[in-house]
């Protein structure tokens, strides 16, 4: 009110005139302030994008790494196993057989048989590792009960697992990626973690599906995960990260607060899983 | 840029009726000085309503303007008689100005140019910031200090000085014809 009430001439003068000073100030300090701002929003925006396509171009790398692997292995498995298998029938089974008296020929049958037995096991533990049957015909439930049974048959140490709720399947494409990120975990705990127990709890709410592995052994927490994200390292972890991302899922890596034991919990929403 | 031709068409032409109706006219001319506030007011409405992005802010543009036509009304009702409505004319400076930072705001948050003042939409809002900042303070005044001729001498420099510094950044607006260039994607100009 102070300006519209100064009436001497001369305040007026200065009233308008350091007024408008200072108004233009602001504003012509404000739009530099805008120019400069918004560009270096902009570069942080370019820098945040450049590390993410970083990151994803390594998870790819990562993806193609462990499937070469895995056709390495196949390969390998049937080269040294199922070839040589199949050539051992073959020599017993050559046109001089029926050369042999019966009981040779009978002998020569039958080790065949046990033979061709072997391979037909083999290639059913090939397939198995593609696609286990148990997750097609029975769901996620009974695939990861066999895997754990499978573990516990080792002696290595004790893995259990409890289903809460499970009547609502998710996709069968979304339990594949359910069961091989299971699989992979289940696979580092072993190899790194030195852990006598593992332990695996599945619940649920109406939208989401929830994992959760315990392990008393030595794992990773979320801040050394994200370490290991921009780095070569951690194919598994990788892999891990590209299943989950497909499947539109959370998971974390955390320690409990007893630090007793490390759990991973995997989050699931049903809508993009069902 | 539309919305800017608008403008200076219907300046000009309030302008021109002004001049030529004072005698023949006084009613005409009355009216169109008297209404000149108003529809500068609702013709940067539309101005800023094509450039904000939210719909909030879209929304706010367009209850303020309800508000300020029932406020200029009811103002000019009360008051009749004034050579100069220093304070319809103030809140409208005051509104311009927050639509201005609500608008340059609005780019900080989601840009969508590397350059900005590669965007003629830029040199106008700093065209109406620079005009609205550098004649506030003497549009306060006018109504009440007119007779006096220091000032009014004072009012013609600061309003033609800023007038024409308003008018240099909206033809440079008209002369930045955003190219297809300018619109792709930041990532995209970033990567080429």
């Amino acid at each position: 009110m102070f300006l519209l009430q100064a009436s001497n001439q001369q305040n007026v003068s200065y009233v308008v005139y350091f007024g408008t000073f200072g108004m233009l100030l602001l504003a012509i300090g404000l739009i530099i302030f805008i120019i400069f701002h918004q560009r270096k929003v902009i570069q942080y925006q370019l820098r945040m994008r450049q590390m993410e396509e970083d990151q994803q171009k390594l998870m790819l790398q990562a993806s193609i790494l462990s499937q070469e692997e895995e056709r390495q292995r196949i390969a390998a498995d049937l080269h040294d196993d199922a070839g040589p298998l199949l050539a051992t029938v073959r020599l017993y089974l050559n046109e001089n057989l029926i050369h042999q008296d019966t009981a040779t020929q009978l002998q020569s049958i039958y080790n065949a048989k046990q033979i061709i037995d072997d391979t037909i096991q083999l290639i059913r533990n090939i397939s198995h590792s593609l696609m286990p049957p148990t997750l097609k015909n029975f769901g996620l439930e009974s695939a990861i009960n066999d895997l754990f049974q499978k573990i516990n048959g080792s002696g290595s140490l004790n893995a259990s697992c409890r289903f809460h709720d499970y009547r609502r399947r998710l996709k069968l494409e979304s339990e594949l990626s359910v069961f091989r990120i299971v699989q992979e975990l289940v696979n580092n705990i072993l190899k790194h973690s030195h852990a006598s127990f593992i332990h695996l709890t599945q619940n649920r709410t109406e939208n989401i599906f929830y994992l959760r592995l315990h392990h008393d052994g030595e794992g990773l927490t979320q801040a050394e995960v994200e370490k290991l994200k921009n780095t070569p390292q951690g194919l598994g972890l990788k892999n891990i990260q590209s299943r989950i991302k497909i499947l539109n899922a959370k998971i974390l890596f955390e320690r409990d607060p007893s630090n007793t034991y490390y759990k991973v919990t995997i989050e699931l929403p049903y809508e993009t899983a069902s | 840029m539309w919305v800017v031709y608008l403008f200076i068409i219907y300046s000009i032409l309030s302008h021109v009726i002004s001049t030529f109706s004072i005698r023949r006219f006084p009613i005409i001319h009355n009216l169109n000085e008297a209404s000149y506030t108003l529809f500068e007011f609702l013709i940067f409405v539309l101005l800023f309503n094509k450039l904000f992005k939210s719909t909030r802010s879209q929304n706010l543009l367009k209850i303020t303007a309800i508000l300020f036509s029932i406020f200029w009304i009811s103002y000019k009702v009360t008051f009749q008689k004034q050579d100069f409505d220093s304070i319809p004319i103030a809140i409208e400076s005051l509104l311009i100005l927050i639509f201005s930072l609500i608008y340059l705001f609005e780019q900080i948050k989601t840009p969508d140019s590397l350059f900005i003042y590669t965007k003629p939409a830029f040199w106008i809002v700093t065209g109406l910031l620079i005009y609205t900042a550098g004649t506030f303070f003497i549009f306060i005044y006018a109504q009440t200090r007119m007779q006096d001729d220091f000032f009014v001498r004072q009012y013609v420099t600061i309003n033609t000085v800023f007038y024409f510094s308003r008018n240099v950044m909206f033809s440079i607006a008209m002369l930045l014809k955003p190219s297809k260039k300018a619109e792709i994607n930041i990532y995209e100009e970033h990567w080429n």
